[in-house]
């Protein structure tokens, strides 16, 4: 051996290819644990989100049944009552009700339809509509 | 080498042997005493907590709530974790309205969970949020609401602590009242609230329950009768209505009554009572009609037959009964219309014990109802075995004998609904959190007590009794009223005597007679003001009945209906609108005139022929665009007009 040669050593496969091989098992567990962390991280923050809705939800549900009591408790007989007749409303005196009875003309002539705008009327008794 | 081995070996074991205790000190805590500490440990930081389910809604029989829940939230306090309780107590009373010394003694509690304010309404439970005290928590707890207040109080009950109290509340409970649910309530490590995590099991909401009640009939049942009560200072009032078809109980009025919302706030508990069904009364008159009904079914008396009232006395047993006034011969049908207590006795000695007996447990008396509520009372009708000499006389005129309002408005509801009783429905369904209905209770018709022929002629005598009898004043205009007023003495405990003071007075009937829609009873308990049904009850039936056949939409029978034709317009007439007023054509010496009508509403159309009697025939909707006869045109008696309207849009 000469000054101008150099001592090469020779690279056993069998090491490199353990060392690839620990290599990538050590990126996929980094990885994977990276994953994991990521993963996790995303699930308190969807947790968070799903907390909120849900408690957005409730809020709503909350205002839904408040503001469903308040429609009962505005619509109660008494309160309309004294409603209309702040506005200056009465009942309608018994002159002032017309029975109106309400027919579809049909092509045979005969009331097809039969129903009333103000009392329902009893069977038997549809005419015949002028026309 | 050698020396170091021993000591190795000495230290090893005792490592070992450390580690074992440590060891079996963990096994001991964590196995041994695990549930006694964790029990411990939960006591200390923790409690489960039972969630309170919403209860179900009580809607009436439209869907309309009369009872219904709200969430509200409940404050509570963990003494332990409270900084500092003189300062919270402070900041917390003006909010609550709580007295300071009272809150600061829960604050300093040695238990580890006190309640401070249950229910608090949300602005409240916010403003209490934002003292953002440590130490206090929130736990939501349904609030119970009655949004129509007093209306229908006495049907939906209310609800207390521990559940319905009263009513439909107190009946249902099982239904109304759902599954609680378990939370556990505590902090954590860093002393952070852990309460919305922590519900192990969410409670189940309530069925809801829909009545027969509707809400609009049972106002102006209220109406009327807390005017009359009020008027007469009564010592109570109270209307039942009853479709008679199916029995359903259409309205439940009582005086006095209570707010549900604030049920403690009465100044006796007797104003929770449900009087329709829980007071037997002695009836008096109106109970005649049972008498009829029986008689006339076993054939003992027909309408016409004649019935001599000793001009209007009548000695039994030697006690001696009379008629308010003095009759000679009346038909069974007077005997009626005028109340004649001898003509009725006489027709129940015809009938005998027997046959009053089985007609009048016919007809329901001295048996529950089966209407559901709590507290309801059969009445009283002792057996045939214990009557007196006298008692067949005065059952015939409705005394000796108790019933409920209900009992009462059943049995006049099962001679409108052609002879057959039909069992009072409160009930209609029971419907779940979604609204879809899981239990429907149908119409439960009991027994046919008299043939429809009976019930007929009965409602025919019953109809003269509000034509042109005591009842006139329950007669409603447009609509036919069979009914028979009631003016019952009460028995004095004192004297064991009936008292000369105005007792019960009371109406019951059903309209319209042909075709009933409504049976009603109106009843006034000790009226201090009034002597009469007739004055007192009657015109009560009059008011409430006009008031729901018109809700109802039942046509008068004396109106002549107006027909309209509905449908495109074939004309292609253009509407105007005709502001002015429209002048009525007077009617000329030779008959009537044909007003100017186009350009005019429907309404105003009407208002205007309404004086001349005319038939009418309406094609369209809109304004007058053409009518017939033409304006000016002298009209012939049999001849009708004929308008046709068209709207804006339909051109």
């Amino acid at each position: 051996m000469n000054i101008h040669q150099r001592l090469h050593q020779e690279q056993d496969p069998r090491a490199r290819r353990a060392f690839i091989a620990v290599l990538l098992v050590s990126a996929a567990l980094v990885g994977g644990a990276l994953g994991v962390v990521g993963l996790r991280v995303q699930q308190v923050h969807l947790a968070y989100q799903l907390d909120r809705l849900r408690s957005e939800r409730q809020q709503i549900e909350t205002s839904i049944r408040q503001l469903e009591v308040e429609i009962a408790t505005l619509q109660s007989p008494a309160r309309v009552e004294q409603r209309a007749r702040q506005l200056g409303l009465v009942a309608p005196a018994r002159q002032q009700v017309r029975l109106a009875r309400e027919y579809v003309p049909a092509g045979t002539g005969l009331a097809a339809a039969h129903r009333s705008r103000v009392a329902v009327a009893p069977d038997g008794e549809a005419r015949i509509p002028i026309r | 080498m050698s020396d170091l081995r021993p000591r190795v070996l000495v230290l090893a074991g005792i490592l070992a042997l450390a580690f074992t205790g440590v060891v079996g000190r963990l096994g001991w805590l964590q196995i041994v005493r695990h549930g006694d500490l964790a029990a411990l440990a939960e006591r200390q930081y923790s409690r489960t907590m039972v969630l309170q389910a919403q209860r179900g809604p009580i809607v009436d029989r439209s869907g309309a709530p009369l009872a219904t829940s709200s969430p509200a939230e409940s404050l509570f306090a963990q003494p332990r974790a409270v900084g500092d309780p003189v300062r919270v107590a402070s900041r917390l009373a003006p909010l609550l309205g709580t007295p300071e010394i009272e809150l600061h003694s829960l604050l300093t509690s040695s238990r580890p969970f006190v309640w401070i304010h249950r229910r608090l309404p949300p602005s409240t439970a916010a403003a209490v949020k934002a003292l953002r005290e440590p130490g206090l928590g929130f736990l939501p707890e349904p609030l119970r609401l009655y949004p129509n207040r007093e209306l229908a109080a006495h049907v939906v009950g209310f609800e207390g602590v521990d559940g319905g109290l009263e009513g439909i509340e107190r009946a249902l409970e099982e239904t109304l009242r759902g599954t609680p649910g378990k939370a556990v309530v505590g902090r954590d490590a860093l002393g952070r609230e852990v309460v919305t995590e922590t519900v192990l099991q969410r409670p189940a909401p309530g069925q809801g329950v829909m009545l027969t009640i509707d809400r609009t009939i049972q106002y102006l049942a209220e109406r009327e009768i807390d005017a009359a009560w009020r008027r007469t200072k009564a010592k109570a009032a109270m209307a039942v209505v009853l479709d008679p078809r199916n029995g359903d109980v259409l309205a439940m009025a009582v005086r006095p009554t209570f707010n549900p919302n604030a049920f403690l706030d009465v100044p006796s508990r007797e104003h929770w009572r449900n009087r329709v069904v829980t007071d037997p009364f002695e009836p008096g008159s109106t109970f005649k009609v049972i008498l009829a009904a029986a008689a006339l079914e076993e054939g003992v008396v027909r309408p016409e037959d004649r019935i001599w009232a000793e001009n209007g006395s009548i000695t039994i047993a030697k006690i001696t009964i009379h008629d308010w006034k003095k009759y000679g011969w009346l038909t069974f049908g007077e005997v009626l219309q005028n109340s004649s207590n001898v003509g009725s006795i006489k027709v129940g000695l015809a009938l005998g014990r027997d046959r009053y007996y089985r007609y009048m447990t016919g007809f329901g008396f001295g048996a529950l109802t089966g209407v559901g509520l709590a507290g309801e009372s059969r009445g009283q009708l002792r057996d045939v075995s214990r009557w007196s000499a006298l008692s067949l006389p005065t059952m015939s005129i409705g005394q000796e004998v108790s019933v409920t309002a209900l009992q009462m408005v059943a049995a006049f509801g099962a001679i409108a609904n052609g002879g057959t009783l039909m069992q009072p429905r409160l009930v209609r369904s029971v419907f779940d959190a979604q609204g879809k209905e899981i239990r429907r209770f149908e119409p439960k018709p009991v027994r046919q007590v008299v043939s429809p022929e009976t019930a007929r002629t009965l409602t025919r005598l019953m109809t003269q009794v509000v034509a042109a009898g005591t009842g006139h004043n329950a007669a409603i205009a447009g609509y036919d009223v069979a009914g028979k007023t009631g003016t019952a003495q009460k028995l004095d405990p004192a004297t064991r005597r009936y008292s000369r003071n105005p007792g019960v007075l009371s109406f019951v009937g059903f309209a319209p007679a042909q075709e009933p829609r409504l049976a009603m009873l109106v009843m006034l308990d000790e009226p201090k003001n009034e002597k009469w049904g007739s004055e007192a009850a009657a015109p009560i039936f009059s008011a409430i009945g006009g008031g729901v056949l018109r809700y109802l939409d039942v046509p008068p029978s004396d109106a002549t209906p107006l027909a309209i034709v509905a449908g495109p317009s074939e004309t292609a007439a253009a509407p105007r609108v005709r502001s002015a007023p429209i002048e009525v054509a007077e009617p000329g010496s030779d008959g009537r005139v044909m007003p100017e009508l186009r350009g005019q509403t429907l309404r105003h159309a009407l208002a205007t022929l309404a004086p001349l009697g005319v038939g009418i025939k309406v094609d369209g909707r809109g304004l007058v665009v053409a009518q017939a006869p033409a304006p000016g045109v002298a009209l012939p008696a049999e001849t009708g007009v004929r308008l046709t309207l068209a709207s804006s849009a339909s051109r």
